[in-house]
């Protein structure tokens, strides 16, 4: 395996973990309307809200929530979508409790095989616990658990934002520790983040050229250019801190490294200040991108004040459905296409031409072989016919040698093999036509071949010739890679 | 108006290059933009032959107008570019396969931009089937009336369209000379490609271009443009109805 490929396993178990405590809200997605609901009901996101509800509730330090208020919760918030009674949330808070908690007790189980550690494990997770039990009413209270927490932070997108500036204290905190070969690591994650936003820019940009835009749009792209470009002078500074750091690191290991020789952390260091500098150079040319971007936008608003784009246009159903439902003439569609091809193109000959300086065509040659067609013709049937008696003298030969085995390699061959069958030119062409072909049958019917005359000698035999590594020079003019000629009985 | 006579040499040199690729870019786009009588000469130009100017980011494109002039692609070029033995009625049936294509990146009245990253043949083969279903359902005699009186051809063409052979259509290779409706819409390809259409982004994958999402978002969805377009449709409606 490739050296970088090495780290894909790497916390595969926890990756797996992360993902699995999405397991019960995406069984949500498979329930069906039932008598008893006869609505259509989007469980997923009422899933998604329970969770929301419960870590509301957590973080505004609200106890005490069991089916009861969250059902109250649910009711309001999407009774006017659904159109169900109260009296039906409580058998959907139940549907949705039970996915979320097993009624018997039993934790949410995945079981998967962990291919960094190549054994097969279990994770283990709950989303909701009890917070308390109130004897005297009979009433429980539901709290999120781990597993909940977070799936509900790993839904937030505060992390995209940051990413590139996470990125940088954890190198830096990782070079403090001196792991570099884990900073190394966490630079190549901080490479793609920046490719990342480098293509969002670029899609910005595209989008910007694309359309008309009205002033709303242009108002977001503005505001949205404004907070890129914020937030990557803000990163470039950091990347200077960062770098002066790594210098800093590389000067102090030098000198650490004259009494106890390290060489390979200053390798490492060395790795890192290079990559580093690579990764800050891209991200600066993302400065000069959002400028770009930025006159691109001017630019798109400027032309907006001449043009003024339509809100919507379904170019299916206003363009292609009404040729075909009016029908309009085919002149129409003829209309219609020109927007997307040249304009016509008009092609004039002058007489002029007559004077240009010509060509000079090597008459000899072509000549020759235009008149006489039919005698190279009769040159090449000939040579054919000769090729295919060769062929078949050739195959004599070899199935003399082979003595009744049903696979030989040629160099076990070559010793029994006449010495002028050898010398002659026919011998390794047919060696390499028998390869290219393999694996062959004696042909039937179809047309002919200079290779007919020779096959129809194995009788109904598959002829499979394969090559081997090695080279083998025959005589002083030819080499030729040995080759495994066996033969398979059809039905064997 | 009086223009320099460096500006009416630089507007039509750009104009050649316009006409000659459909598009231009960089430093000539440059000069374009800061050269306002260099930009009012050239937008007569390309009116002159029923073409308009769009300028997204750092291309300028040629975008012949939407409707019939003497000065846009020629039948008689296309049919050379299909084959030896077109007939207009090849052409036509091209340039709907053409509209259906594009019609499906664009098939939403929700969201301006495309709504599909690629189209494959197949599918495109299904579609361009139910749009020919369509027009198969109107009558015969209403089809042959249309056509006497407006000289339509529609039968002539969703006759060719059954007469591909689409039984076929399971053979491993449909490049070659095969006729069959799949063989067709590899010729409508080809010309896409030359008309910088489409571009292949995977094995019988094919995205719209550049230039093409850039036509529609800015020249068929532009207010006035767009009225334009309609108005053109339009004018079949009222001609049928008199």
């Amino acid at each position: 395996m490739e050296e970088y490929l090495k780290d894909t396993t790497k916390g595969f178990g926890e990756r797996f973990r992360r993902l699995a405590v999405f397991t019960p809200l995406f069984s949500l997605k498979g329930k069906r309307k039932s008598a008893a609901l006869p609505f259509d009901i989007d469980w997923f996101s009422l899933g998604l809200l329970t969770l929301l509800f419960f870590f509301e509730s957590k973080l505004h330090r609200q106890g005490k929530k069991g089916r009861q208020e969250l059902a109250d919760y649910l009711y309001e918030a999407t009774q006017a979508q659904i159109g169900a009674q109260r009296s039906h949330y409580d058998l959907i808070t139940e549907t949705i409790m039970d996915t979320f908690r097993d009624p018997m007790g039993k934790r949410h189980n995945e079981a998967f095989f962990n291919w960094e550690t190549g054994v097969q494990e279990v994770v283990q997770f709950s989303l909701l616990k009890t917070d308390t039990f109130d004897q005297e009413n009979n009433r429980q209270y539901f709290t999120l658990d781990e597993a909940g927490l977070e799936l509900i932070f790993a839904t937030k997108e505060y992390f995209s934002e940051f990413r590139i500036s996470i990125a940088q204290l954890l190198i830096r905190k990782q070079l403090e520790k001196g792991e570099f070969s884990s900073a190394l690591h966490e630079i190549h994650e901080m490479r793609i983040a920046v490719q990342a936003l480098r293509d969002h820019i670029q899609r910005l940009g595209l989008e910007v050229t694309r359309n008309i835009i009205s002033d709303d749009t242009y108002g977001k792209y503005a505001k949205t250019i404004e907070n890129v470009y914020e937030r990557l002078t803000r990163e470039d500074e950091e990347f200077r801190e960062l770098y002066s750091f790594v210098k800093e690191t590389t000067a102090k290991i030098q000198f650490e490294s004259q009494k106890q020789v390290d060489e390979e952390a200053r390798l490492q260091i060395a790795q890192v200040s290079i990559e580093l500098g690579e990764v800050h150079q891209l991200h600066h040319g993302l400065l000069y991108n959002v400028m770009q971007l930025k006159n691109r936008a001017l630019e798109a608003a400027r032309q907006a004040l001449f043009s003024a784009g339509i809100q919507s246009f379904n170019f299916d159903q206003e363009i292609v459905s009404r040729i075909v439902s009016s029908p309009l003439p085919e002149e129409a569609v003829k209309g219609l296409v020109h927007p997307f091809t040249r304009l016509h193109q008009q092609t004039s000959w002058s007489l002029l031409a007559l004077l240009f300086p010509q060509r000079l065509q090597r008459s000899d040659q072509e000549e020759e072989t235009a008149a006489y067609p039919e005698i190279e013709e009769e040159e090449y049937r000939q040579h054919t016919l000769q090729q295919e008696e060769n062929f078949c003298r050739i195959m004599e030969e070899v199935i003399k040698v082979m003595d009744g085995k049903y696979s030989m390699e040629l160099k076990d061959m070559i010793a029994g093999l006449p010495g002028e069958l050898l010398q002659h030119r026919s011998f390794y062409d047919f060696w390499l036509l028998l390869h290219q072909r393999s694996p062959v049958v004696k042909g039937v019917g179809e047309g002919k071949h200079v290779l007919d005359k020779a096959l129809a000698l194995l009788e109904d035999d598959i002829l499979e010739v394969g090559e081997k590594p090695e080279f083998l020079q025959i005589t002083e003019q030819y080499t030729l890679q040995n080759m495994c000629f066996t033969r398979r009985r059809k039905n064997g | 108006m009086n223009y320099e006579q460096q500006d009416i040499v630089k507007a039509f040199q750009l104009y050649t290059r316009l006409a000659a690729q459909g598009f231009i870019a960089e430093e000539d786009v440059e000069y374009y933009l800061m050269h306002e009588d260099v930009q009012s000469l050239l937008e007569q130009f390309v009116h002159y032959v029923d073409a308009i100017l769009v300028h997204a980011g750092e291309v300028l494109y040629l975008v012949p107008t939407a409707g019939l002039s003497p000065f846009h692609i020629k039948n008689e070029q296309v049919r050379r570019e299909i084959g030896a033995n077109a007939v207009n009625a090849d052409v036509y049936m091209m340039y709907f396969c053409i509209l259906v294509f594009i019609g499906e990146f664009y098939n939403s009245y929700q969201a301006i931009g495309i709504q599909r990253d690629f189209l494959t043949m197949n599918e495109w083969l299904d579609l361009v089937n139910i749009r020919m279903e369509t027009l198969g359902q109107h009558s015969p005699e209403e089809l042959l009336q249309c056509a006497q009186e407006l000289q339509y051809n529609w039968p002539g063409i969703l006759e060719k369209w059954n007469a591909l052979n689409d039984l076929k259509e399971s053979a491993a290779n449909q490049k070659g000379n095969t006729v069959s409706r799949l063989s067709f819409l590899h010729k409508v390809l080809q010309f896409m490609f030359k008309e910088n259409i489409v571009i292949e982004i995977g094995s019988g994958e094919y995205a719209l271009t550049e230039k093409t999402q850039t036509i529609v978002q800015r020249y068929f969805m532009e207010l006035d443009y767009n009225r334009g377009i309609l108005q053109f449709m339009y004018q079949y409606d009222e001609r049928k109805e008199e």
